[in-house]
């Protein structure tokens, strides 16, 4: 059985062989651990929009990851913009928020768009959101990851 | 050359350092700094080599020079990574791109301003498949390589192996 998230089914049939008998209709342990996505600045909302990909397990909804297995993750986020200002003091912030709360201060950008990462102890159920600098409109298609350590 | 044994993974990681900087107190990795024995299968990373005539740039793999990542060893989802340093004191963000084999050119990040930086994306790939980097050659009157721009060192590798999944019925 699927030890993870406890959903995987499995159909016996008794007309085959019995080593073929028993077959997975649904398989997600082996996607679990691991999220990826697009992402870019949405500007009005100041949040960091997500947008997985090969996401069979739904981690990722309305901009928001939810933890499905207790430990250590590993949260990275290619962001940014592609070119742009070039003022000094146009300065940029992405944030994280843990289940709601305050805001944590995940990278600074200014005028370009860079990989950051931060180490998390997350618990099944967690959810994460990425404030950003409100107002701020770019096109660059950044990437993100939500990788399981241990 | 000078061979020097360094004790970065398990301590077989052999490196082989070029002469004109091995008395270097600091050692920026670089292709004169080739990782020899470093880690195959589904965790590559090499260093940077010189950047082609047609905006590609060449990623050394354990002293071997291509205008492309090793190729994906397996269906999965992967991690490729460059960290870079725009050797210039100017404002206009580099716009750095990535393909996937011989595909469009997609936007991969932009540096600035004499930072020292990464760059990544996240991808699903099919076994075989290579990823490409690509930056103007001359971007506002300046010639991006040798001199403004260096890729320090890359990293690809697999996050989940797609190819022992089981299947659905």
């Amino acid at each position: 059985m699927d030890a993870k998230i406890g959903d995987t089914n499995i159909t016996i049939n008794d007309s085959q062989p019995v080593a073929a008998n028993v077959v997975y209709t649904s398989a997600k342990a082996s996607v679990t651990n691991v999220c990826i996505g697009s992402c870019s600045l949405a500007g009005a909302s100041g949040v960091l929009t997500l947008t997985p990909i090969d996401d069979v397990d739904r981690l990722v909804i309305n901009n928001t990851f939810t933890c499905p297995l207790s430990g250590w993750w590993i949260v990275w986020v290619n962001w940014g913009q592609a070119t742009g200002d070039t003022t000094g003091a146009t300065k940029y912030t992405l944030s994280y928020s843990l289940n709601g709360g305050a805001n944590v201060l995940l990278s600074k950008m200014e005028s370009n768009s860079h990989m950051t990462h931060v180490p998390l102890q997350l618990q099944k159920g967690d959810t994460l959101k990425f404030p950003a600098t409100a107002g701020r409109v770019t096109s660059f298609a950044g990437s993100y990851c939500f990788e399981f350590i241990q | 050359m000078t061979d020097f044994l360094v004790d970065n993974l398990n301590g077989k990681t052999v490196f082989k350092i070029d002469p004109s900087v091995q008395n270097e107190t600091t050692l920026w990795p670089s292709s004169k700094m080739m990782m020899l024995s470093a880690a195959t299968g589904s965790v590559m990373s090499g260093t940077g080599g010189a950047q082609l005539a047609t905006g590609y740039w060449n990623l050394v793999y354990k002293g071997v020079t291509s205008g492309q990542t090793p190729p994906a060893p397996s269906d999965g989802l992967y991690h490729f990574n460059v960290t870079h340093l725009y050797a210039s004191a100017y404002g206009q963000p580099v716009p750095f791109s990535y393909c996937i084999n011989t595909g469009a050119l997609k936007a991969l990040g932009s540096t600035y301003y004499s930072q020292y930086q990464d760059i990544g994306v996240f991808l699903s790939l099919r076994k075989g498949d290579v990823i490409k980097l690509w930056e103007p050659t001359v971007y506002y009157n300046l010639t991006m390589y040798p001199t403004y721009s260096r890729i320090y060192h890359w990293s690809f590798r697999r996050l989940v192996d797609r190819s022992n999944e089981i299947s659905a019925f």
